[in-house]
């Protein structure tokens, strides 16, 4: 019990004191998620939107697909990544394995399903006549999917931050194509993962609780949002 | 009449699909409850030993070339767990290892002055080796010391990648950097915190170099692309000890079991079957009796 009294506190003090190696890998996790949300989410909504109010061939297939995709392990996307990465691989000569740009790459494509699907959940939940009323008003497409974006911004938001909270924490597929190199691709997951092997509980501590503190912001910040969201309706 | 005899067979077909659904359940929870069981008896079993071990033995093949043998012949289930040499003396001290096999001398000395460890004895040995890219732009391969190879590296600013486990090879990685009086930081520093054999894949996707054992270096050099650069096996030597806990501060180790295993990796069938452990008819590691 020892240790882990000694161990926490000696992490709250390295998150306070700054910790280079600490604020470095807590600055990798973030930079390398928040971007494979940037990229993910307007391909992800535009797709999520044409499933939802364009009717054609197959678009149910679709759906499924994209529900299922939710469920694929990280370390399946990460070994997929990994192959098509690697010196041997077909992508091998834009030399990326091991870099952020990989761990991007595998974020993007686990975030990319649950994106959509939850997307289309939003946009289904809404009257679709919103669309066509922005139209027959006389907006331009592009004026009437802002509208109709509008309207379901906080399935949206919940979407992103349900993607975010999923790649964030992901240890699997960013210790295959980011392998865990300091400054450069140990983000805070594969930090907790492979410092406790070397017995450096306090870094595990403090990285972990800073997870927590992430999550447990979002959740507040959709919660707020939602709420809001409710009494707008009524 | 056929529909009829059809829909017969299919009623006695699916008829028959139940009960056999229903012995195969039976089945299943009486395999259930004898794994259940089975694992309860293996818990308080002293036939079970826990040995830490480096990932360079274990990357290589090693251990599970050896521990068969001895599950075999003195009827133990061994539990291996691998990790840097850091982590397996950390294992043994806090009582969650029975046996350690480890390399890096100056770590389990003190642990022996101390009476943290019992019985450190040698059992095999190789040598630390310096790969790198075939075009080797740092020009270590004529450097006069493995020192001055590293300090070639560093002044040339090419990627080096490094265990960073405290494992024995990432120290000995250290003390050399030491010798060569250069702190290596910068981008072309690479830490994986990693086995051997991922930190060899990682540098082959670099073309960088690394310090790799030769045993492992073996294993998985023909994939990386690299090549041997460097070489000095009297002053790289690495030196593979086995060693038990001491069941005073931990009276849960299975003690009786660890002295049998110490014991046996010392022993002349261990030795030959080390020395038979080779690829491309080179030995990965040499057992005790013929380094001496």
């Amino acid at each position: 019990m020892d240790d882990i009294f000694t161990a926490s506190s000696q992490a709250l003090a390295m998150l306070l004191a700054g910790d280079a190696e600490l604020w470095s890998i807590i600055a990798v996790s973030l930079s390398v998620s928040l971007r494979a949300i940037l990229y993910a989410t307007p391909p992800a909504v535009g797709l999520a939107f044409v499933l939802a109010y364009c009717r054609f061939p197959g678009r149910r297939l679709w759906i499924v697909l994209f529900n299922t995709l939710m469920a694929v392990p990280a370390v399946v996307v990460g070994l997929t990544v990994y192959l098509c990465l690697s010196r041997n691989g077909p992508l091998g000569d834009l030399r990326l394995l091991f870099t952020q740009q990989a761990m991007i790459i595998g974020q993007v494509i686990l975030c990319f399903p649950l994106l959509v699907a939850m997307s289309h959940a939003a946009f289904q939940s809404r009257d679709q006549r919103a669309w066509e009323t922005a139209l027959t008003l006389g907006a331009s497409p592009w004026r009437a999917l802002r509208t109709v974006i509008y309207e379901v911004r906080f399935g949206l938001i919940a979407a992103i931050v349900a993607a975010f909270g999923r790649i964030v924490a992901e240890v699997g597929c960013s210790m295959m194509v980011g392998g865990n190199i300091l400054h450069h691709t140990r983000n805070i997951p594969t930090a907790i993962a492979l410092e406790t092997s070397k017995g450096a509980f306090a870094q595990g501590i403090a990285l972990g609780a800073v997870l927590l503190v992430f999550a447990l912001s979002l959740n507040l910040t959709l919660n707020v949002l939602q709420g809001s969201g409710e009494t707008h309706n009524q | 009449m056929r529909l009829a005899a059809n829909s017969a067979r299919k009623y006695r077909g699916s008829y028959l699909r139940r009960s056999i659904s229903r012995k195969l359940l039976a089945r299943c929870c009486v395999v259930l409850l004898g794994v259940v069981a089975s694992v309860n008896v293996a818990a308080r079993d002293d036939r079970i030993l826990r040995f830490a071990v480096t990932t360079t033995t274990d990357n290589t093949g090693l251990i599970s070339h050896l521990v068969p043998y001895f599950e075999n012949r003195h009827g133990f289930t061994v539990r291996v767990m691998a990790g840097g040499t850091g982590k397996a003396l950390r294992l043994l001290v806090n009582g969650d290892a029975d046996v350690a096999l480890t390399h890096a001398p100056a770590l389990e000395q003190p642990l022996v002055d101390q009476g943290l460890v019992l019985d450190r004895q040698v059992i095999m040995a190789n040598d630390f080796v310096l790969v790198g890219p075939a075009d080797d732009p740092a020009r270590a391969r004529t450097a006069e010391s493995a020192a001055a190879a590293l300090a070639a590296i560093a002044h040339a600013q090419r990627h080096f990648v490094s265990r960073g486990d405290e494992s024995g090879t990432h120290l000995r990685e250290r003390h050399l950097w030491q010798l060569a009086d250069v702190e290596p930081d910068g981008k072309w520093y690479m830490e994986t915190g990693q086995g051997m054999g991922k930190t060899l894949q990682i540098a082959g996707e670099f073309s960088a170099y690394t310090l790799s054992d030769r045993g492992t270096w073996l294993r998985f050099g023909a994939a990386t692309g690299l090549q041997l650069l460097f070489t000095d096996p009297p002053k790289l030597q690495n030196i593979y000890s086995v060693m038990r806990g001491n069941p005073k501060h931990n009276p849960n180790i299975n003690e009786r079991g660890a002295k049998e295993l110490a014991t046996w990796l010392r022993s002349a069938e261990a030795a030959a079957l080390i020395d038979g452990f080779r690829i491309d008819g080179e030995p990965l590691f040499i057992p005790v009796e013929r380094t001496r």
